[in-house]
């Protein structure tokens, strides 16, 4: 573990849905049918320029007990994290000095490492037209801590037609930095409400929305803040203690009975009290290939505004003030594509990977140094093109790739 | 060169070429036209490499060179420029009672921080009195080095005076606000030109990419650091960096980085040698007693310690940036 810790990287896992799992016609018979299933996944996520790296192998039991036994679901996950992040500090020096032939980049990172280790547990059983379920979970890394209860209910009308969905999840964290060892509480309350309608046969749509009250230690203890004028040349950051944060997200699928192909389209708008306003579009297409094969290509575009109190560099200390870019305004393009192979019916080998390329949109002009020594050549006109526009850095730029690989076997 | 941005006639040009073994950048403001910017640059990157041709002991044909091949045997005639960097060099032997010596090229036989291996003491003591800032003679125009195989390195201070000449070309042209950074060394002329400081990052000695704090600068000032990061290797938990101290042939302890801040490249970079090889406490004392110059030390703990003005030039406790307007 580094002295110092930048921050942590967390693979954000969805909530996997029916229709996205599986195409629209599968979706009305995936209650009736008993079906238990154990998946195992690993997944590798690596960001460029010698950042975070994450090692993730995860375990999945889903076991169903029938009608009346309801269905146990256990997750077990790994993450094994390394490498570096921006630590905030301010990347626009005119000019690093340092011992002879040294030149530093224009982003300063901290390394860092750390281990995950996770477990959640869930149980849901059907109780005429409501499917209610409990889910607890829990997981700790060197500095965190979280626990977490969630509970909710999917609710079937109009005859199989629609469906309510809506819930509570509460969670309980501790952050301990390791640079002070204090133990700061943070905890989140959430609800979600959403409706799913089946729109004649081949269309489904979804709509939800969602709330999230978070309070307590929301600070990232490793991050600091350049303050240009003194008394201290680098702060930590502060950030609010409370933040609430919103949600909207629709989702459409729609099945292609001549090509047995799926597209599924899904826009989340995101606001918050940090006045971090957000939109992803999804569009992702399964298409079955023979008896055995599923291919899926997926685009995502993200974007994001940045928060009231993010800058690079503060003139003097603010009462809250931040550099992590992840509070910038950035945008990002993801293309990926999952192949998925049936072994036998009921054991299915998946293999995906994605790339994504990010780019931040609060830029600054980056320090000389960081610049590759190029021998001078003569001046062409084509350098013209630079002029007028300074070239520009930011924390946010980076491209990011993931794989992975998974064996899931029903019975 | 490239041409960075343009703010109504006054346009940021920069320029870059590799020098000494790292990369060196030239940046400056001119509101003149390209054509005479592209002049300008020319001139900067040819007296550039014109000290490096000349003072390099890695050249054959470089005086250096030839110096050392006449060593034991016969003076070298050289000219006022060489005449004057050696003095100098010489000075901060005295000033340092030796721990920094122009000689002390030798000991690369011994040393060779691209592979992890440590000499032994006969292998140092064979080299150590080839290394002796009291054999070089100095008299008229005429270098001599008294011993046959003994070597005279101006790499302590040749990268900071080309950047100082290179500043001179400069301002002979009449540039009146740039930055110049050859892989550390700088050298600012004149104002920013948009109302802000010069930042120059301090390069935390032990988390590379990152900066421990900022000098800040509103006129043309030198700033040069010393560190044991470069050039570098750790064997046993022990980090070995090539700034030796002559006076032993090991590396000099105590100190993981010193940066100072002077009129010129030149002045900073000796100094900052100078308050590396004496170690934290000396080293301070040692800035301190320049006028106008100020500086810092990072101990082997890590500690920073600095001349009671250094506050002035950098956003450390009590900067007078701390009134600096927001941006």
């Amino acid at each position: 573990m580094a002295a110092t810790r930048p921050g942590r990287k967390r693979i954000r896992r969805r909530r996997r849905l029916p229709w996205i799992a599986a195409g629209v016609g599968a979706l009305a018979a995936s209650d009736l049918r008993a079906q238990s299933n154990l998946e195992f996944r690993y997944l590798f996520y690596q960001e460029s320029g010698g950042r975070t790296a994450v090692s993730n192998p995860w375990l999945y039991l889903n076991q169903d007990f029938g009608l009346k036994g309801g269905q146990l679901s256990l997750l077990l996950g790994y993450d094994s994290i390394s490498g570096a992040s921006p630590t905030g500090g301010y990347p626009t020096m005119d000019a690093t000095t340092s011992a002879s032939g040294a030149t530093s980049s224009s982003i300063p990172l901290a390394n860092y490492v750390d281990t995950r280790k996770s477990a959640s547990l869930s149980y849901a059983r059907k109780f005429g037209a409501h499917l209610p379920s409990v889910d607890i979970s829990y997981s700790e890394e060197n500095d965190y801590l979280a626990r977490g209860a969630g509970l909710s209910d999917s609710w079937t009308i109009a005859n199989g037609r629609g469906t309510l969905h809506y819930g509570a999840a509460i969670s309980r964290d501790v952050v301990t930095p390791v640079t002070t060892g204090e133990h700061l509480p943070k905890s989140s309350n959430a609800i979600a409400a959403g409706f799913s309608w089946i729109v004649g046969e081949r269309d489904l749509l979804d709509v939800s929305a969602s709330l999230t009250k978070l309070s307590g230690y929301l600070t990232d203890p490793y991050k600091i803040v350049p303050i240009l004028a003194a008394p201290d040349p680098q702060l930590p950051e502060v950030r609010p203690d409370a933040r609430s944060r919103y949600a909207i997200v629709f989702k459409y699928a729609h099945y292609f009975g001549d090509t047995d192909g799926a597209v599924k389209v899904g826009y989340r708008y995101y606001w918050d009290d940090w006045s971090v306003a957000a939109n992803t579009l999804d569009l992702l297409y399964d298409q079955r290939v023979g008896t055995r094969w599923i291919v899926s290509p997926l685009i995502r575009l993200y974007t994001q505004n940045r928060a009231t109190f993010f800058a690079y560099e503060f003139a003097a200390p603010q009462p809250y003030m931040s550099a992590d870019y992840r509070l910038s305004a950035f945008d990002s393009v993801l293309g990926g594509l999952t192949v998925s192979y049936a072994i036998r019916r009921d054991l299915v080998l998946a293999v995906g990977a994605t790339y994504q390329f990010q780019q931040g949109r609060d830029r600054v002009v980056p320090a000389p140094a960081a610049v590759p020594p190029t021998p001078l050549g003569p001046l062409a006109e084509g350098e013209e093109g630079e002029g007028g526009s300074p070239t520009t850095v930011s924390a946010a730029d980076m491209t990011v790739y993931t794989v992975t690989v998974g064996l899931s076997w029903r019975y | 060169m490239a041409l960075l941005t343009t703010v109504g006639e006054r346009t940021l040009y920069t320029t870059q070429f590799p020098l000494m073994g790292g990369p060196a950048i030239v940046r400056f403001v001119d509101d003149r036209g390209r054509e005479r910017a592209e002049s300008i640059a020319r001139a900067a990157e040819n007296e550039a490499y014109r000290i490096e041709r000349k003072f390099s002991r890695f050249r054959e044909e470089s005086l250096l060179s030839e110096i050392a091949r006449a060593a034991g045997k016969a003076a070298v005639a050289v000219d006022d420029e060489t005449v004057a960097l050696v003095e100098s060099a010489l000075d901060l032997a005295r000033l340092t009672a030796g721990k920094f010596d122009p000689t002390i090229g030798v000991l690369r036989r011994a040393w060779n921080f691209r592979e992890p291996r440590i000499p032994d003491d006969e292998d140092l003591a064979a080299i150590l009195p080839l290394v002796d800032y009291r054999a070089v003679s100095v008299a008229g125009n005429s270098v001599l080095l008294a011993r046959e195989g003994m070597e005279l390195d101006l790499g302590g201070v040749g990268k900071e005076y080309a950047v100082d000449r290179v500043a001179e070309v400069l301002v002979a042209r009449g540039v009146t606000s740039a930055l110049i950074n050859f892989a550390g060394d700088i050298r600012t002329i004149g104002g920013r030109g948009d109302g802000r400081p010069w930042s120059i990052g301090v390069a935390d000695p032990r988390a590379p990419g990152t900066c421990r704090f900022a000098v800040r600068l509103i006129g043309g000032a030198g700033v040069a650091t010393s560190g044991d990061y470069e050039r570098c290797f750790v064997k046993d938990g022990v980090r070995y960096h090539h700034l030796l101290d002559a006076t032993t042939g090991w590396p000099a302890r105590g100190v993981m980085a010193a940066t100072v801040v002077a009129a010129t490249a030149f002045a900073a970079g000796r100094i900052a040698t100078a308050a590396f090889l004496l170690g934290p406490r000396e080293g301070v004392a040692l800035i301190e007693r320049f006028a106008g110059v100020e500086g810092c030390v990072i101990d082997a703990t890590g500690d920073i310690a600095t001349t009671a003005g250094m506050s002035r030039v950098s956003n450390l406790p009590g900067s007078l940036f701390a009134a600096y307007p927001a941006l």
